[in-house]
């Protein structure tokens, strides 16, 4: 065998190794892929049908704060639904917003002030708020009565009494925001 | 002729022979090569081809066996030579050049195996050079550890090897004939000898020792020049042997009295050489000279496994192709497959999501919003129980009983818990309260607070928090 067949045989055996190799391996990165696009079909699936059957449940919590006019827009049409006088809507003071222990929610707080209001109102109107009205206050029940206060109303003597008594109602209102935690960047000097 | 193998070439003065494998007992078949007017080495091959025809000869590699008279030997020290193969050999060539009238590019030399060389038991033997081409240099340092280095001139011997592998011979080892012929015959021998081979034209003087050869000489094969030679030999020596002496000529009685001599018949040195180079060929021996090397290397170790060798080759080379290609196929359908289930991910995303471009992960994208919406819908696990004040607020005013008077200044309700500031008529009044409160699984009460007032009614504080609230709790 002469040198440059020797050599020619040489570069045959050492391309077609080196072809077959990394044919294999393109092979193996191929099959790979696909069984990876297979399995995130499947899951992909079985995550469609719950995504459709989530979003018909309820929601507990909201994606985002609401706006305050949004907010106060609610709790005036839970009033006007309850029968109160507006101008007896004496306060709306949304509060900062507070992280619910280490979970992924946020609270947020809103004190409402009512005056001259009747026990039924009151009931009414938190009835209302928390979206038991059919849908009247906004179409959540992502509001949750956190506190009331029931008092007499300022510059009378006492309320119960009867069932025509009215009250002062201090009244405090919350709702979860899904807010997870993200991690910080910590800019270095590097950096 | 049918099925006869050839083993060797044996090249002699005026004529050439093809020697064929035979029995082990059986003498050695010859095969002429007729030899036609042109003596160049082509024309010389091409005859050996021609002749082998018949044979049907597979281009198996053939023994060639040089006349001796082509050869110029030689003891050479094998003192301190160095321990790697390659620059030993380079180092004895070197030694041998130093004894030789030729360059040590013009010519190919072997030597005898080292491993036997030993010190001359018998003292130096200055032989002196004969009438014929076959040139003998002694030994000058009898206790030196030597060996006998053979060389044939490239100009003579290469031309020849070119030809015969050109015209389809190929040829695995070059040997002297008498050295085949004798390593074959050399278990009828003592180890120490010298041996006194005659030939049809001349007479070969050889010194085993160690059952191997380390002197060589050509001599002519008359009684003046044997007699002449065994005076010049240390009278102290080896036993003498002399093989297929011609009628007419009494060695031993030219040897004298007081010597050991001996006459044996070997039935021909030809016969013995083909025996030879049948067992070279079948692996069973090395041959103690071997000229193909060097510059005279086969070109091509392993060119009698060429055809079968470039077949396997080829098919591996096919085997290879074939796999490449199916893998390729593979490949590309498992690309295929890939593309098509993505494409089906994607309708999956835009059947969720119409309208909006597709992310790149989607797997991790809907897994992100399942998990968002599990959050959403407080499937999480970690959102806070949905209780709410107005639950309580109802709990306690059903609880409230409609036949006590009674007047609420304040009240008070969280999640669970609740209190109730007020005025009734008498502490009793006030447990009553308390009790309607605890009524049905209700609220657990604090102790019940009255405080009689001026103005003849009594003030009470109900405190309580519901007993479900109080397990969820404990």
């Amino acid at each position: 065998m002469t040198r440059s067949r020797a050599w020619l045989t040489a570069v045959a055996v050492v391309g077609s190794a080196t072809l077959g190799l990394w044919s294999l391996l393109a092979w193996q990165s191929a099959r790979h892929q696909a069984a990876t696009a297979a399995a995130d079909l499947q899951t992909c699936q079985t995550l469609e049908r719950q995504i459709t059957l989530l979003r018909d449940q309820p929601r507990q919590a909201q994606a985002a704060a609401l706006q305050q006019p949004e907010m106060a827009r609610r709790i005036e049409k839970a009033a006007q639904q309850a029968g109160i006088d507006p101008r007896n809507l004496e306060r709306i003071a949304p509060e900062e917003p507070r992280r619910l222990g280490d979970s992924v929610y946020l609270e947020s707080p809103t004190q409402i002030t009512l005056s001259h209001a009747t026990l039924g109102q009151v009931v009414g109107f938190l009835h209302n708020l928390a979206g038991g009205g059919g849908g009247g206050a906004g179409g959540g029940g992502d509001l949750r009565v956190q506190s009331v206060r029931l008092g007499a109303p300022r510059g009378s003597d006492g309320a119960g009494g009867g069932a025509g008594s009215t009250w002062r109602a201090e009244i405090t209102v919350s709702y979860w925001v899904y807010a997870p935690k993200t991690t910080p960047v910590v800019l270095t000097a590097k950096d | 002729m049918n099925g006869a193998v050839a083993v060797v070439l044996l090249i002699e003065p005026g004529a050439w022979r093809i020697g064929l494998r035979g029995a082990p007992e059986q003498a050695a078949q010859w095969l002429e090569v007729p030899r036609g007017e042109s003596q160049t080495p082509a024309a010389l091959a091409a005859a050996a081809a021609k002749a082998l025809e018949p044979l049907r000869y597979d281009g198996h590699p053939l023994v060639l066996a040089i006349p001796s008279a082509w050869c110029l030997a030689t003891s050479v020290s094998t003192a301190d030579l160095p321990r790697p193969r390659k620059t030993r050999h380079q180092t004895l060539l070197y030694r041998i050049e130093e004894r030789l009238p030729l360059a040590a590019e013009d010519f190919v030399a072997s030597y005898t195996p080292i491993s036997a060389a030993k010190g001359s038991p018998t003292g130096a033997t200055h032989l002196t050079p004969t009438s014929t081409d076959a040139l003998s240099v002694g030994s000058t340092s009898p206790n030196d550890a030597e060996t006998l280095g053979i060389a044939v001139s490239l100009e003579r011997l290469a031309p020849l090897v070119e030809a015969l592998e050109a015209a389809g011979i190929a040829i695995g080892t070059i040997c002297p004939s008498t050295f085949l012929a004798l390593q074959a015959y050399t278990s009828h021998l003592p180890a120490e000898v010298r041996v006194f081979w005659f030939l049809p034209d001349h007479l070969e003087a050889l010194v085993l020792q160690g059952g191997v050869p380390r002197q060589w000489m050509l001599l002519e094969s008359d009684a003046s020049t044997l007699r002449r030679h065994l005076d010049i030999a240390s009278s102290a020596g080896p036993p003498c042997v002399f093989v297929d002496s011609p009628v007419g000529l009494d060695p031993v009685a030219i040897v004298g009295p007081g010597k050991q001599a001996s006459a044996i018949s070997s039935g021909g040195a030809a016969g013995w050489a083909a025996k030879a180079a049948q067992a070279i060929l079948a692996g069973r021996m090395t041959p103690w000279i071997d000229l193909r090397r060097d510059a005279l290397a086969t070109r091509d170790r392993y060119r009698m496994y060429r055809r079968p060798l470039n077949a396997v080759l080829a098919a591996g080379l096919a085997l290879a192709v074939c796999l490449i290609l199916g893998l390729a196929w593979q490949t590309h359908r498992y690309h295929q497959a890939t593309t098509d289930l993505e494409a089906r991910q994607a309708a999956i995303y835009g059947r969720l999501y119409p309208g909006t471009a597709v992310p790149l992960g989607i797997r991790a994208r809907l897994q992100s919003e399942t998990q968002r919406l599990r959050a959403l819908n407080g499937q999480s696990g970690d959102l806070p129980g949905q209780e709410s004040a107005l639950v309580t607020l109802y709990e306690v005013l059903r609880r409230l009983p409609t036949d006590l008077r009674f007047r609420l200044l304040e009240v008070r309700f969280g999640v669970g818990e609740f209190a109730l500031e007020g005025q009734t008529k008498s502490h009793g009044d006030a447990d009553v309260l308390a009790s309607a409160l605890r009524r049905q699984n209700g609220f657990v009460m604090e102790p019940t607070r009255t405080e009689q007032l001026a103005t003849g009614q009594v003030s009470f504080t109900l405190v309580g928090k519901s007993v479900a609230n109080q397990e969820k709790k404990r």
